[in-house]
């Protein structure tokens, strides 16, 4: 923008990313205490979290120590017990050349310690919530890790619930999601790739799949992805998303998201690969199909029949949701030879007095519900049932009472808010809310006619989709014979031979399949 | 990349201006633009179309749903006359606020008037125009179209739905008079012999039930009911079958679905008092040259139930009941045998006789068909070939007279 070449402003950004973050050439610490720990106190702003704590140790009472660390990033009880104690209870004679190296593999007891050389790296060390060990006389520090402090404890999931099922969700730390999903997949063919992006925020990001199941050119992809991401802060999962989707102009999201261990786990053993963010417990799944996302955890935990229905009424809900005012507006204004007598009667009667247009009244009252959706999202918890009473007698009741809307309409709006909720993943389902609004303005200016235009569309437009390189309607458009049973309809157990994932050549098969032994007609 | 998007966003800019110009927005309607249409009457009067509508008020149906009357009538019926058909329905926004939507029509009453006069308009009407559509029923009446319109039906909110729906009923359930669609009888005037029957609708009574008021009543003064079988040749009204004439010809065109059928014990007694349900039956129709004339073969097979049995015979025993099956098909036969009278003496081919001459003896047909109806339709013969088979005998076998005098012995 402003006329800078576009050529321009991407050397300047390739420039950026080539140096490490925030410029500068790495600056040794200095051998004197005191120096370098005034060095890190300006370096930190003379933040108030930020702790130095004097010590000497047992054995040369005359060398000075300190320990540094930053509070409520740190666990102060590891610094305690397997910082402090030990190198001031360290009695043995100190020799000047192994002093550090002694630090590191004999007094320090904590999960990890090593040697940090220069200013950044003890900077970073400290906001990684490790602490340092600095010893007078010596231009490295010893970092240990004691990062800690107050997370939220794992909890039952709050977007994503299944009756029946593991009841447990994803927290906001990186490596506790992890630890989840491992608990599951005991398995060595596990993979976790870990990313720090964000130049501000350094957030770590783990790219997890399983070896010999998901597709390696595709985890690679998205870690390329994932690495040419630079950004201040990566606060969520969906910064992500957006940055690494094939398409930014769609309103269908082609990754999934979930805060589910068990769902991201059988994605994983699907094939598809799952990207955590520290920080947020909502991981990101890819590739993911249409189809993908009209699956629902509890498909797996429930049996096969009611499954299958159930998720058969997701995809008509889906339509309906995108659909139902559209044509509603379009048979009541355009086609009412389309309607039994009887009912267009009875819509006529209520269309009496109405001040409207169909489309004006539908948008009118799709605004409302939506607005309605948004305050009930956004307000504190407290004014809940003030909210519903409003939305519910108010505006329904009253608006049906004063003439202006129809009792049809609001029949109409309400059904197509609750079928919005039935599809599992959010993501759908704010797809064809956005959606619905441009085919209700097709139906009002040109009828059905209008809608089957805007559908065709549609349909062009996900058909050319991909999702990290898989096709968006596989597996349909391009047909994959062997897995489409199994992504529209849930089969039984045994029938759930292949791994969903389209693309996945590698290790195709989930089981050796058949009916059980004890089920065959002998 | 970003030139592509520009396209795009140009080319779907493009397209849905041209969707509009395709479709085109003018016609769209909000239904309380419209008037809905549930029926029209065709009258002829002074040299002059007189087109009657009867309008469904939505909102006095709707209010009536709830139990209590509301006063108003759920229909409003109104005419317009014109010299022509469509001329006369566009006079219609003289006094009209909203537009007239025939799309939901379910009943055209013609005439007798009208149909004598001929309705080659009325028919190219309904074939030109989308809005008239070929499934709406057709009937004939003796009186004014207009007053069948303004009659009211108890239990019904729309007259005119009603009145389609009691000659479904009809047809379905009795078989007497056939209902006939626009565009059967449309078919049936581009056939061969250019000939329909059309069902009519009389009102009994002199005292019509054209207010909200006289239906407070438990009875009603006047009903609308079906009434005979007015038979068209072209476009014009040749004459009127009698019901039990109509009923012949529905046995001979094999239109029965389900009737009932009334004959006497055996041979020796006269009553008819054995009542028989129709099940299932085929007629086939077959024709044949016999010297100069021609001679309809029917061939009919019926299957019924026994639904009143008072003679004596024991119908365990196979004779007995073959003598009723014997009874049965005399019956039938006498039946079509006077149809087939009366409709000749009409000099008009409704039976479809004209269509199997012309598809056996193409040749021929085509010599004679223009004199088919006039002079050589009325001279044919007919033959019949007609079995009943009576599969069941309801629930008991004796009459109840029977086994009175055998409980008493």
């Amino acid at each position: 923008m402003f006329g800078i070449g576009k050529g321009a402003g991407r050397k300047d950004k390739q420039s950026q990313r080539q140096s490490p973050p925030d410029g500068g050439k790495s600056e040794p610490l200095n051998a004197n205490l005191a120096v370098s720990l005034q060095t890190l106190r300006t370096k930190l702003g003379s933040s108030g979290d930020l702790i130095i704590r004097s010590l000497r140790a047992d054995a040369v009472p005359s060398v000075e120590m300190a320990v540094v660390f930053i509070r409520a990033i740190v666990e102060e009880d590891t610094i305690h017990q397997n910082v402090i104690d030990p190198v001031m209870g360290w009695s043995a004679p100190l020799e000047q050349s192994t002093w550090l190296e002694t630090l590191c593999l004999r007094v320090i007891s904590t999960g990890t310690a090593k040697l940090v050389h220069s200013l950044d790296d003890a900077v970073n060390a400290l906001l990684d919530g490790q602490c340092l060990v600095l010893t007078d006389g010596f231009s490295q520090a010893v970092a240990a890790d004691t990062s800690g402090g107050e997370m939220r404890s794992v909890s039952e999931p709050n977007a994503q619930t299944v009756i029946r099922g593991p009841q447990y969700s994803f927290t906001e730390n990186l490596a506790t999601n992890v630890g989840l999903l491992r608990r599951i997949i005991r398995s060595a063919d596990f993979r976790m790739k870990t990313l720090i992006i964000g130049r501000k925020t350094r957030t770590t990001i783990g790219v997890v799949y399983m070896d010999q199941i998901a597709d390696p050119k595709v985890a690679a992809e998205i870690e390329r992805r994932i690495q040419e991401i630079d950004i201040d802060g990566v606060l969520e999962s969906n910064y992500i998303e957006e940055f690494i989707s094939d398409q930014t102009f769609t309103p269908f999201p082609t990754m999934m998201n979930s805060e589910r261990p068990d769902t991201v786990a059988s994605s994983l053993l699907d094939g598809q690969i799952a990207i955590l963010v520290d920080g947020t417990p909502f991981a990101l799944i890819g590739p993911a199909t249409f189809f993908h996302f009209f699956r629902s955890a509890e498909d797996n935990y429930q049996r096969y029949d009611m499954a299958s229905f159930l998720r058969l009424l997701r995809y008509v809900a889906f339509l309906a949701s995108m659909l139902l005012p559209s044509l509603f507006i379009a048979i009541t204004t355009f086609h009412q030879e389309m309607l039994p007598t009887p009912l267009l009667i009875s819509l006529a009667a209520q269309r009496e007095g109405i001040p409207f247009p169909a489309l004006v009244e539908a948008l009118l009252m799709e605004v409302t519900f939506e607005i309605l959706r948004e305050a009930g999202v956004r307000m504190p918890r407290a004014i809940g049932p003030a909210i519903s009473i409003v939305g519910a007698l108010v505006l329904g009741q009253s608006a049906v009472q004063a003439g202006l809307v129809s009792p049809a309409m609001v029949i109409v709006v309400s059904f197509t808010a609750i079928s919005n909720f039935v599809t599992p993943q959010t993501t759908m389902a704010n797809a064809s809310r956005l959606i619905r609004f441009t085919l209700m303005l097709l139906a009002g200016i040109l009828g059905i006619f209008g809608i089957m235009a805007g559908m065709l569309f549609l349909i062009i437009h996900m058909t050319g989709l991909r999702s990290f390189g898989v096709p968006y309607m596989a597996p349909f458009s391009p047909v994959f014979k062997e897995i489409w049973p199994d992504m529209v309809i849930r089969l039984p157990w045994w029938a759930r031979v292949y791994r969903l994932l389209a693309v996945s050549k590698v290790n195709p098969h989930r089981q050796r399949g058949g009916r059980p032994s004890h089920q065959k007609r002998r | 990349m970003r030139n592509g998007w520009k396209r795009t966003v140009c080319s779907v800019m493009l397209l849905s201006l041209l969707c509009i110009a395709a479709a085109g927005c003018g016609s769209r309607t909000e239904l309380n633009e419209l008037s809905i249409v549930s029926a029209s009457g065709i009258d002829w009067e002074d040299g002059k179309w007189v087109v009657s509508y009867q309008l469904v008020l939505p909102k006095a149906i709707a209010n009536n749903t709830s139990g209590s009357s509301s006063g108003a009538a759920p229909v409003n019926v109104f005419s317009t006359t014109g010299d022509t058909i469509r001329g006369a329905i566009s006079k219609a926004s003289f006094e009209m606020s909203r537009r007239l939507y025939f799309s939901q029509n379910q009943i055209v009453v013609i005439s007798d008037q009208a149909a004598k006069h001929g309705l080659t308009s009325l028919f190219d009407a309904y074939l030109r125009n989308p809005d008239s559509r070929e499934t709406v029923s057709v009937f004939l009446t003796k009186r004014s179209a207009r007053e069948i319109l303004e009659h009211l039906i108890p239990l019904e909110e729309n007259p005119g739905a009603a009145i389609e729906r009691m000659s479904i009923n009809e047809e379905k359930n009795g078989s007497t008079l056939p209902h006939m669609s626009m565009y059967n009888v449309l078919l049936e005037l581009l056939g061969p012999t250019k000939a329909a029957g059309i069902a009519s609708i009389e009102i009994s009574g002199n005292d019509p039930l054209d207010s909200v008021e006289k239906m407070s009543k438990t009875f009603s003064s006047s009903k609308i009911r079906l009434g005979q079988l007015g038979v068209l040749q072209e476009d014009k009204l040749a004459g009127w079958l009698g019901r039990t004439d109509s009923y012949g010809v529905m046995w001979i065109r094999d239109q029965i679905r389900s009737s009932t059928i009334w004959f006497s014990c055996g041979s020796e007694q006269l009553a008819e008092q054995v009542v028989m349900r129709v099940n299932r039956t085929k007629t086939k129709l077959k024709a044949k040259k016999v010297g100069d004339n021609w001679k309809l073969h029917l061939q009919i097979r019926v299957k019924g139930t026994l639904m009143e049995y008072p003679c004596n015979s024991d119908l365990t025993k196979p004779a007995n009941v073959e003598k009723l099956e014997k009874a049965a098909a005399d019956k039938l036969a006498k039946l079509v045998t006077d149809s087939f009278k009366a409709v000749q003496g009409l000099k008009v081919d409704i039976l479809g006789f004209g269509e199997l001459v012309r598809l056996r003896y193409p040749k021929q047909w085509n010599a004679m068909s223009s004199r088919w109806n006039e002079q050589i339709f009325p001279k044919t013969l007919i033959e019949t070939d007609i079995r009943v088979t009576i599969e069941r005998t309801g629930m008991s076998t004796d009459s109840f007279s029977k086994m009175q005098s055998k409980a008493g012995t």
